[in-house]
């Protein structure tokens, strides 16, 4: 069944970069294992543990499309020009940049917000996934009762300030745990978001 | 000399209790649920005379279990202590520094389980270490955690990540002043209703 899920690297302290943006000692896992990891020839080179390979590629390769923020594609530096892992990507903004409205643009900027956005992903992805990104894109579809599934992929390290995943909620939200991962470098913890919640 | 351990059951969004925490609502709005994995299992395991019985998967029975016959003694923040009410005088763990600014007379008495300490976080640590011996001390207050982690007292982070988001409350991981710190995992083990991890701090 086709799910909308967030997936982020988190330290223990709740942060998912530094107070400049930067995930340089978060993403130690993706660099420290002895798997090479590629989804496709336009993305790097990962080197990661057999298990975290597995999880990854079991979900990536269910990713049909992604919806993120502005603020993740103006970080990322329009990731190089390249839709990253090579599925339709969906970016909420009030401002789309021109420069990359145009016919055959690898992003489409959505300006009616983040229910649009899932909606139009959706379409595009067929039968497989959505991915959300961006903290802030995420809170709002948590908010909304928008996302399915939720992993978050700890680091062992205290990043002591910076950007904050779990952020602006204010209500609580029920939560079940469906995987626990354990490898060395870091804690794959994947949970269903549950909906029908009691009063 | 035992270790500096820090547990306490937090939700995925870091909250370890709900907001307006007090003696009469002791996990704040909504915290309650942070606890469902205490009362959800099979294993019966009495932590001390002053709080319930827990009925708890056997792995989270194993833990806890583990802990208790670590734990040397234990420092507790004021706040935490007023809302246990001082536990009825029978405080997970003894003996029992608690850090405060004024002394609560009613529980000074010969063979009391509590020493208040007014000189702050770091002499409780020492005194508490002190008296644990070889065995752990044991902390269980999110402000001390802090106090510890800005002092580089803490040895070992154990959290109990309950399924759920909290959306508001008492943050476990606030008003830190450290540089991104390394841990080193210790332990992950999935449990029925909650996951225990378990961090050295790497120093």
């Amino acid at each position: 069944m086709r799910k909308v899920t967030a997936q982020f690297t988190m330290s223990l302290d709740g942060f998912i970069a530094g107070p400049n943006d930067e995930v340089g000692t978060l993403f130690h896992w993706y660099f420290s294992g002895d798997i090479n990891f590629q989804v496709s020839s336009k993305d790097p080179i990962f080197k990661i543990s057999r298990a975290s390979a597995e999880l990854l590629r079991e979900e990536w390769d269910r990713l049909g499309a992604i919806v993120t923020g502005r603020r993740d594609f103006e970080v990322s530096e329009a990731w190089g020009g390249n839709s990253p892992l090579g599925v339709p990507i969906f970016i909420v903004t009030h401002t789309p940049p021109q420069e990359w409205v145009r016919e055959h643009s690898p992003f489409t900027f959505v300006t009616e917000g983040v229910e649009r956005a899932i909606e139009r992903a959706k379409q595009a992805a067929g039968d497989k996934n959505v991915g959300v990104g961006g903290s802030t894109i995420t809170q709002q579809s948590l908010k909304a009762g928008l996302l399915d599934e939720i992993q978050i992929d700890l680091a062992p390290i205290l990043l002591g300030s910076g950007i904050r995943l779990f952020d602006h909620l204010g209500e609580s939200i029920e939560l079940e745990k469906i995987r626990v991962v354990d490898t060395p470098d870091v804690t794959h913890l994947r949970y269903r978001v549950v909906k029908e919640r009691s009063a | 000399m035992g270790k500096v351990v820090f547990n306490m059951t937090m939700s995925l969004d870091g909250f370890v209790a709900g907001p307006n925490d007090s003696p009469e609502k002791g996990l704040g709005d909504g915290g309650d649920a942070l606890f469902n994995w205490y009362f959800s299992g099979d294993t019966e395991i009495s932590v001390s005379e002053g709080t319930p019985m827990l009925k708890v998967s056997r792995q989270s029975a194993e833990i806890l279990k583990a802990s208790i016959e670590n734990s040397g003694a234990g420092v507790w923040g004021r706040k935490t202590f007023d809302i246990a009410g001082g536990w009825g005088g029978h405080p997970p763990g003894s003996p029992c520094f608690i850090v405060t600014r004024t002394i609560p007379q009613e529980w000074v008495y010969e063979g009391s389980p509590f020493t208040f300490v007014t000189d702050g976080v770091e002499s409780a640590i020492r005194q508490a270490k002190q008296a644990a011996g070889d065995k752990d001390v044991v902390v269980s207050t999110a402000s001390i955690l802090q106090q510890c982690l800005n002092l580089g007292l803490m040895d070992e982070i154990h959290v109990d990540v309950a399924p759920l988001l909290l959306g508001k409350g008492v943050r476990l991981f606030d008003h830190l002043n450290i540089e991104p710190t390394t841990l080193e995992r210790i332990r992950v083990v999935a449990a029925p209703g909650v996951t225990h991890l378990g961090f050295r701090v790497v120093k």
